[in-house]
């Protein structure tokens, strides 16, 4: 490592600051840009899945009264 | 025979599945990638002669600006081929790549700010690099947002597609803009032809995560395209098979 300690790390001479929080909004950014669509199909699929179950449901209604 | 793999691109559930199997890889290969290229840059790479250790902004800013601009192509080549064969999968790669873009360019003008306090003194100034890169930004969003302006979505995606083309102008403007103008912003550190300015100790952490952030483009883009696909494709057997299946 270049740095002595963690604290110099943390630091980096006085730029510690511009660097870490450059770093924060990038893993903030990218972490929001990974979990949107995952959240998004895990939804659409939810929502779909309750459709089709209402579908087969309905169907199967239909049956039984005939 | 030879145009088999031009037809398989546009089978949606073949792009679904091949989506998948590929990010289930790719995913885990790039956090590790962007992991390691961090940690290199921040902790062992050796600061700068002049700029000190402001200069490790230069891990996020360069790979996050250089994709953020190689993404328009992708749209704009992806418009294209909507364009041109209507092509259901080319139009949501257009779609899903516009706010990628978008987070990638509002990463690349938020480091720079961030960076340019300590190096030149001021978070913003309206140079040619810089405004052009605004200009991208919203190219990005008006993409987004003209989509969904429209109601009827065939219209929407010609619309679009047009409009990414023409904003094509843009990127080689960005590129040459350090050149052609001079401002604070400094020159390409890493050329192709002639010689590149950076050490090498500087060099092998950056090129990493260039490539980490070049995976990361290609998993959000899939990542986009499978959610996209379900919704788009929801009347669909696949579809049912997919979701009533649970994989």
């Amino acid at each position: 490592m270049y740095f002595e300690s963690i604290a110099d790390l943390i630091a980096m001479e006085g730029h510690g600051v511009f660097v870490w929080s450059s770093y924060a909004v990038f893993a903030i950014v990218i972490g929001l840009m990974i979990y949107l669509p995952i959240a998004q199909l895990a939804r659409h699929k939810a929502r779909l899945k309750a459709r089709f179950d209402a579908l087969s449901r309905s169907e199967s209604e239909l049956s039984d009264k005939r | 025979m030879a145009w088999t793999w031009f037809h398989r691109l546009g089978s949606p559930p073949w792009i679904y599945h091949f989506a998948g199997r590929v990010l289930r890889y790719l995913l885990p290969l790039t956090l590790l990638m962007l992991c390691v290229g961090a940690v290199w840059g921040l902790a062992f790479a050796p600061p700068d002669f002049r700029q000190g250790n402001s200069y490790r902004i230069i891990y996020i800013h360069v790979p996050v600006s250089v994709v953020a601009l190689a993404g328009y192509y992708v749209m704009a080549i992806a418009g294209a081929v909507s364009l041109i064969w209507r092509m259901k999968v080319a139009d949501l790669i257009m779609r899903v790549a516009a706010p990628i873009g978008a987070g990638l360019t509002l990463l690349a003008l938020i480091t720079g700010a961030v960076w340019g306090k300590p190096t030149w003194g001021t978070w913003w100034v309206w140079d040619a690099r810089i405004t052009s890169m605004v200009i991208l930004l919203f190219l990005y969003i008006g993409v987004y947002a003209l989509y969904e302006a429209y109601d009827n979505k065939t219209l929407a995606a010609k619309a679009c597609a047009i409009l990414s083309l023409v904003g094509t102008v843009n990127i080689p403007i960005i590129y040459k803009s350090v050149d052609w103008w001079y401002s604070l912003h400094q020159p390409a550190s890493i050329k192709f032809t002639g010689g590149t300015t950076i050490d090498p100790s500087m060099l092998y952490p950056l090129l990493l995560m260039i490539s980490a952030v070049y995976a990361l483009y290609v998993c959000l883009l899939l990542l986009g395209l499978r959610a996209g696909l379900i919704d788009s494709e929801s009347t669909t057997n696949w579809v049912k098979r997919e979701v009533l299946g649970g994989h």
